[in-house]
């Protein structure tokens, strides 16, 4: 006789049905971590597939398998250990915070992590463009190449420029970059969309993107003639080193204008180091060196934005995203995206600018009172801002 | 025998063909297999390298492929399991409280319903704890299970039975330990 098996948990109205259907449920798999997979997949399958032709590729793909493992075991255990073998820079006894900050330790160039040790007081560590202090029995990474870059794994650091500005607060398993806009402008860059070629919305020419900034000069692989081949050697290795070197070498690439040398070397870093202390930076790049691409952009910003929305840079990625669909002339749908990017928003103004193209956006579509309901709230963010006197010749 | 082998798909376009057909359901499956702290990205790519080993068999025209792939999955989670229990008995348990790329999305109701549920499940025997999750969380029948794990119908279902007792039992002191520690 065939048992009869009972209706599921997660039907049911209780508890333990209630956390199960929350507990089922998953993220989706987006189609471009899907693509990744697959390529990741088809690359191994590859390998496998020519590499057993190859006499002795069984003994050697042994000796080389033990090594690595040896290798690997080696390297990770002091990483991943609460009570690993000394950091690469001492511990400091001092005062908890920076009140009697310990002396501080240079890192020039290269990388150091470690964990504090929890009786003592802490660690500073100053690169080119940050000093950080690091509290007490805390796992930390940093790494200074072409960006300063810091993550706390566990326990708190603080973060600041060295030249002064805003100190910004990390906690377990964030992560900050030199160029981070909390750490107080450093440069503003042109948004794309002056660049771009077909007409613009009324004033997408006049957009600023604030959140970006420029990147320091090297400290290192500073020689123009061997900048690329040492960029490119430090990137074959591991870690924040050579996220840090993928990235320096897509900007490299950037600079001398070579957007698809630049894109390509990005997208290595997405596949290598999919969990990167460096991907909303990564993608962020991405975005701006797709801008003068509406459909490469659209991906970009789509991805970026679904994955570091809470990321200052969201703001800008969204507008250039309703930018793109406005000069596409897909109006429905950057009515719809200007009032996801005014959501975004952090200032009235940028409120207010993104409320103004909403009401143009659904103008076009035919929507008037939507219209009339956008030109409104863009008038109420900033009833004395650039766009006031437009919204009301609008709604006139 | 010429035409024929030009019929036949290459490695490459097979293993396409079965990625694209099962991977999403394979995926799914593997992260609730192996709940937080894992990334399920790694161990679907081991699922599919071991169906690749085993491409000659799975091409035979008979041979149900979905369900073979569930059964692997569930073996590859259940060692990524054990990985992961060695690391935390050996004390290196800090990298795996670092969230996978499937966790960052997720709202923090649903984080604390998550663990509460893995929770209980981790006192569940593996036998018991596979059966469990196929059919509660991923929403597999009897049938498929029996097929995905090789085993007969009926002890698929004792098994569920026993793996739903034990669970409800290990929750409803999970809750109530809980509200012993928010009160005041």
């Amino acid at each position: 006789m065939t048992p009869e098996f009972p209706p599921r948990l997660a039907e049911q109205s209780d508890d333990a049905g209630a956390l199960l259907a929350s507990a089922a449920q998953l993220p989706d798999w987006h189609a471009s971590q899907r693509a990744r997979a697959w390529q990741r997949l088809d690359r191994a399958a590859h390998q496998r597939a020519t590499f057993w032709q190859r006499p002795l590729g069984l003994v050697v793909a042994a000796g080389t398998a033990a090594l690595v493992g040896a290798a690997v075991v080696w390297w990770s255990m002091p990483r991943f250990s609460s009570t690993s073998r000394s950091p690469t820079a001492e511990p400091v006894a001092s005062a908890p915070l920076p009140a009697a900050a310990p002396v501080p330790r240079e890192l020039e160039r290269g990388r150091m992590s470690g964990t504090t040790s929890s009786t003592g007081r802490g660690l500073v560590v100053l690169t080119p463009q940050l000093r950080i202090v690091v509290a007490a029995s805390t796992r930390y990474e940093v790494a200074s190449y072409e960006v300063s870059s810091v993550v706390v794994h566990q326990g708190e650091a603080f973060v600041q420029r060295r030249g002064g500005g805003p100190r910004v607060a990390l906690r377990s398993g964030e992560q900050l970059l030199s160029t981070d806009p909390r750490l107080g402008a450093v440069d503003v860059v042109a948004s794309p969309m002056a660049v771009a070629s077909s007409p613009p919305p009324p004033a997408a020419e006049q957009r600023v993107e604030r959140t970006a900034a420029t990147v320091s000069p090297s400290a290192g692989c500073s020689e123009a003639a061997v900048r690329e081949p040492c960029l490119r050697r430090e990137a074959n290795g591991t870690g924040l080193a050579a996220q840090n070197a993928l990235l320096a070498l897509a900007l490299l690439y950037r600079d001398r204008h070579e957007p698809d040398r630049a894109l390509a070397v990005l997208e290595e870093s997405l596949e290598r180091f999919p969990r990167g202390a460096l991907l909303p930076e990564v993608r962020l790049n991405r975005v701006k060196l797709a801008a003068d691409t509406p459909a490469q952009v659209l991906t970009a910003a789509d991805e970026y934005l679904e994955h570091h929305s809470v990321e200052p840079s969201a703001v800008w990625v969204a507008l250039l995203k309703a930018d793109t669909l406005y000069r596409l002339r897909r109006f429905a749908d950057a009515q719809l995206a200007y009032g996801r990017a005014a959501v975004l928003g952090d200032t009235p103004e940028f409120v207010a600018e993104a409320k103004y193209f909403e009401g143009l956006a659904a103008r076009q579509v035919g929507d008037a009172a939507a219209a009339k309901a956008a030109f409104s709230a863009s008038l109420a963010a900033a009833p004395a801002g650039p766009r006031a006197d437009a919204a009301h010749q609008q709604l006139k | 025998m010429l035409l024929w082998a030009q019929a036949e798909p290459s490695s490459r376009e097979w293993l396409h063909g079965v990625y694209c057909a099962h991977a999403p359901q394979v995926r799914a499956a593997l992260s609730r297999l192996v709940g937080p702290g894992i990334e399920p990205d790694d161990l679907l790519h081991e699922v599919f390298l071991i169906a690749l080993a085993k491409e000659a068999l799975l091409r035979r025209p008979e041979f149900a492929v979905g369900p073979w792939l569930y059964g692997v999955a569930t073996k590859v989670a259940l060692a990524a399991r054990r990985k992961r229990k060695l690391r935390s008995w050996l004390g290196l348990e800090v990298a795996a409280e670092l969230p996978s790329s499937d966790e960052s999305h997720r709202g923090a109701e649903q984080k604390d319903a998550q663990r509460l549920v893995y929770a209980a499940l981790e006192r569940l025997t593996a036998k018991k704890r596979d059966v469990f999750v196929l059919y509660e969380l991923q929403g597999l029948t009897g049938e498929e299970i029996a097929e995905a794990l090789q085993l007969n119908l009926k002890t698929v279902w004792s098994r569920l039975l026993h793996a739903r007792h034990e669970f409800n039992t290990a929750l409803e002191r999970l809750m109530a330990a809980e509200l012993k520690e928010t009160q005041p």
